[in-house]
């Protein structure tokens, strides 16, 4: 009975004041106490609207933010119990708190930061804000945001900033929702190779004996009873050097089952040659007297 | 009846794509609650019927509203205008709704502060947390000049978030402030596939549309199972409108005001406190919003992807270690074209990686864009890399996972082996010493038997060397 009748009241003052004209939420008496347990940095500041703190506040450990108010409606200067009464921490990366002003019923309100005994949502931050003062009554008055200034919290008390929805990297099971870092594999190291000039010295190695077959040819040559061969051992030799060529094409490009059917026809074919080629060098040799 | 209907049914749906702007269909199903008028909503419907959309109209109660008949979607869309039902007919309960999800029905939720504790149960299936059926959204700083705190004025620059997509279209960001009356707030948890869309603004709160004084506030609070001590629930962690998009590329939108969509907010003019008349954003949000779960917007796909190595054209199913592979991509972004059609078109993006994989990516490059590359429908993309050391079974994986777009996946298998015995490099440099001594004892053997021929029996004096043989 007693809180419809409370109501019937509020509402008559609503409806009185809204007929001649909206009044205006205010702050009287405003006050920012900054206490700490050494009491260096100890100071209090009065609130004046609309005018913000002087200067930025930086709370080291230990320290306690006190600030402390009354609601008013500037117009006709009668305590408020308003609505809406947050203070909202603005922090420029993005994590911002709103806090709940304490009020009581005759429009005094007060809230307290205390770094000793921090509210858990200040912790989750990167701990640099700007203040802002939110008092609204709904329709009744017109609302008030006054920036107070910045606040700082000591580093020490601050936890690690929560994970954000798809901030990398992806919890387990779930897909990365951002480009992750790139990966780049490192290959072996090529196998050392030998370079050209060993490659023309061992050359030049492998070619000096022909040195020591030319010089030695040339010193029996003199002795030695050259006639012109036989026209079968010209084929003979001809045929020889076609195996000798396909030996080399083999190596080249050749796969073995290629070779293998060449390789035996002109083996065949070397046979005969040879066996016709050698029938008449021994034929020669033998009318010219010498070993059969 | 039956028959004939089932003969027609493809028929029909021809003729529908033809005109549908939907990536995925045209039938939708509005579930409207009684206590809703129709009327109240009919620009919104003739926007829907405007897009081509084919609009079924059921109860909450209604027996006969089948999501899925003999295994296959009956709509391909559905709107839950039920907030407050406190019942529903099997057919449109939570579970047939969850299962017709699974097989593809977009569903658009529009809820309010009237929502049932039944109904706020079954959406924390999608991670979201609904405040208290008394409360709404409030705030005394920004609302029209002529209606209520809780008649919500929402700036689009501020209060709608950036880099989802084409949720939200840029005329949408630049008009006018979209109204949220009395509307609900909710919060979305961790889950990754949800979206957040339009979130209340810095100095908004949560509570009841009346005044209430000092008493009355600590009763309540004592009566709030939460304590006085808890953070304000505003800003962006204060969703109003949010999204879900399943792994299966199914979109679920949740609106948490039935207001908002009402005809007089669709296009009206309000004033706000700086004297101006602007327009509201109303109808373009919304509009934005349901041609994103529609599927009409943020819809792409891989059109084609290949690979093969360089100085070919064709796929492999063998790569070789240390081979210069190019991996080519074709994305599409579904739009729809003036006349009404669906097409697919360019589709621009700089952040889309390839992944080649063997249990774990080896190789993690981007794919950068081709505007050489000519494509039927569609931006190419291409990457090239070396094939690693590792020989075994790897896997060209691209998977692009964004808000607001589709989620791509896409997988191809190949083998990288090691060289054959016959591929690895012949003819070194180091190697001629080799090459020179085998062709020199050739060339003995052929000299030694020309010079054997062509000498002679020379010895006739010799003496006594016959052999009688």
């Amino acid at each position: 009975m007693l809180i419809s009748l409370r109501r019937l009241a509020l509402l008559g003052l609503v409806a009185a004041s809204s007929v001649a004209g909206k009044g205006a939420i205010g702050i009287k008496q405003g006050k920012v106490a900054v206490t700490s347990s050494d009491g260096l940095g100890d100071a209090t500041y009065t609130l004046k609207e609309p005018t913000p703190l002087p200067s930025p506040i930086t709370l080291t450990e230990g320290s306690t933010f006190k600030l402390s108010f009354s609601v008013v409606d500037t117009t006709s200067g009668e305590s408020v119990y308003p609505q809406q009464a947050h203070l909202l921490f603005e922090d420029p990366k993005g994590n911002d708190v709103t806090l709940p002003v304490s009020v009581k019923s005759n429009g005094k309100a007060q809230i307290t930061v205390n770094t000793a005994k921090p509210h858990p949502a200040l912790l989750t931050t990167h701990g640099s804000f700007h203040l802002t003062l939110l008092l609204s009554s709904l329709d009744s008055l017109e609302p008030l945001a006054l920036p107070l200034g910045q606040l700082s919290l000591p580093p020490s008390i601050l936890k690690p900033i929560p994970r954000k929805r798809h901030d990398l990297p992806p919890r387990q099971g779930e897909p990365a929702f951002q480009p992750q870092q790139e990966i780049f594999h490192t290959f072996k190291e090529d196998p050392k190779t030998v370079g050209w000039t060993l490659s023309i010295i061992g050359t030049v190695v492998t070619l000096a004996p022909w040195t020591v077959l030319l010089g030695l040819l040339g010193k029996i040559s003199p002795s030695l009873n050259f006639q012109t061969p036989t026209v079968s051992s010209y084929i003979f030799l001809l045929v020889l050097g076609a195996l000798e060529a396909l030996i080399f094409v083999y190596w080249l490009r050749l796969k073995l089952y290629h070779l293998l059917p060449a390789f035996l026809g002109l083996s065949v074919i070397a046979t005969y040659t040879g066996i016709v080629a050698l029938r008449e060098l021994r034929a020669r040799r033998l009318k010219a007297g010498g070993a059969p | 009846m039956r028959p004939s209907s089932l003969l027609l049914a493809p028929i029909l749906s021809l003729v529908s794509l033809a005109a549908a702007r939907s990536a995925t269909g045209d039938k939708v199903l509005v579930v409207l609650e009684p206590s809703l008028k129709k009327d109240d909503y009919s620009n919104f419907w003739k926007s829907l019927q405007d897009r081509g959309f084919e609009l079924t109209f059921k109860e909450p109660k209604d027996r006969d509203a089948e999501l899925v008949k003999y295994g296959e979607l009956k709509y391909d869309h559905l709107v839950m205008f039920a907030p407050g039902a406190k019942t529903y007919s099997p057919t449109l309960s939570p579970k047939s709704i969850l299962h017709a999800q699974f097989a593809g029905l977009n569903t658009l939720y529009v809820l309010s502060p009237d929502l049932t504790e039944n109904n706020k149960e079954f959406l924390r299936e999608y991670d979201l947390e609904f405040i208290d059926s008394s409360q709404t959204l409030i705030d005394p700083f920004n609302h029209p000049v002529d209606s209520s705190s809780s008649t919500v004025s929402l700036s689009p620059t501020s209060s709608l978030v950036q880099d989802i997509g084409e949720i939200v279209s840029p005329s949408t960001l630049s008009g006018g402030p979209i109204i949220y009356p009395s509307g609900t707030v909710h919060t979305t948890g961790d889950n990754p596939y949800l979206i957040d869309v339009l979130h209340a603004s810095k100095y908004a709160y949560i509570g009841q549309d009346k005044l209430l004084s000092s008493d009355e506030a600590e009763v309540d609070k004592s009566l709030n199972a939460k304590g006085t001590k808890e953070p304000i629930l505003n800003g962006k962690k204060a969703t109003l409108v949010s999204a879900l998009q399943t792994r299966d590329n199914v979109r679920v939108g949740f609106v948490g005001s039935t207001e908002m969509i009402k005809d007089i907010w669709w296009d009206k003019e309000v004033k706000t406190k700086d004297g101006k008349s602007i327009k509201t954003g109303n109808a373009g949000f919304i509009s934005d919003f349901s041609k994103w779960i529609f599927q009409e917007t943020g819809v792409v796909k891989i059109v084609d992807s290949t690979h093969h190595r360089k100085g070919e054209t064709e796929p492999r199913e063998l790569y070789t270690k240390k081979d210069d592979i190019t991996y080519s991509l074709t994305l599409a972004k579904h739009y729809t074209t003036s006349n009404g059609t669906s097409a697919w078109g360019l589709f621009e993006v700089d952040d889309i990686q390839l992944e080649f994989t063997m249990l774990d990516p080896h190789i993690r490059t981007a794919l950068k864009q081709d505007e050489s590359a000519v494509v039927e429908q569609g931006t190419n993309y291409k990457a090239r890399f070396d094939a690693p050391d590792r020989h075994g079974v790897f896997k060209f994986v691209v998977e692009y996972w964004r808000p607001g777009w589709s989620y791509l996946r896409s997988s191809q298998t190949a083998s990288v082996v090691p060289l054959r015995h016959d591929e690895y490099p012949r003819f070194i440099v180091g190697a001629w010493p080799y090459y020179i001594a085998a062709c020199s004892t050739s060339l003995t053997f052929l000299a030694f038997c020309a010079l054997w021929v062509s000498l002679g029996e020379g010895d006739k004096d010799r003496k006594g060397k016959k052999k009688a043989e």
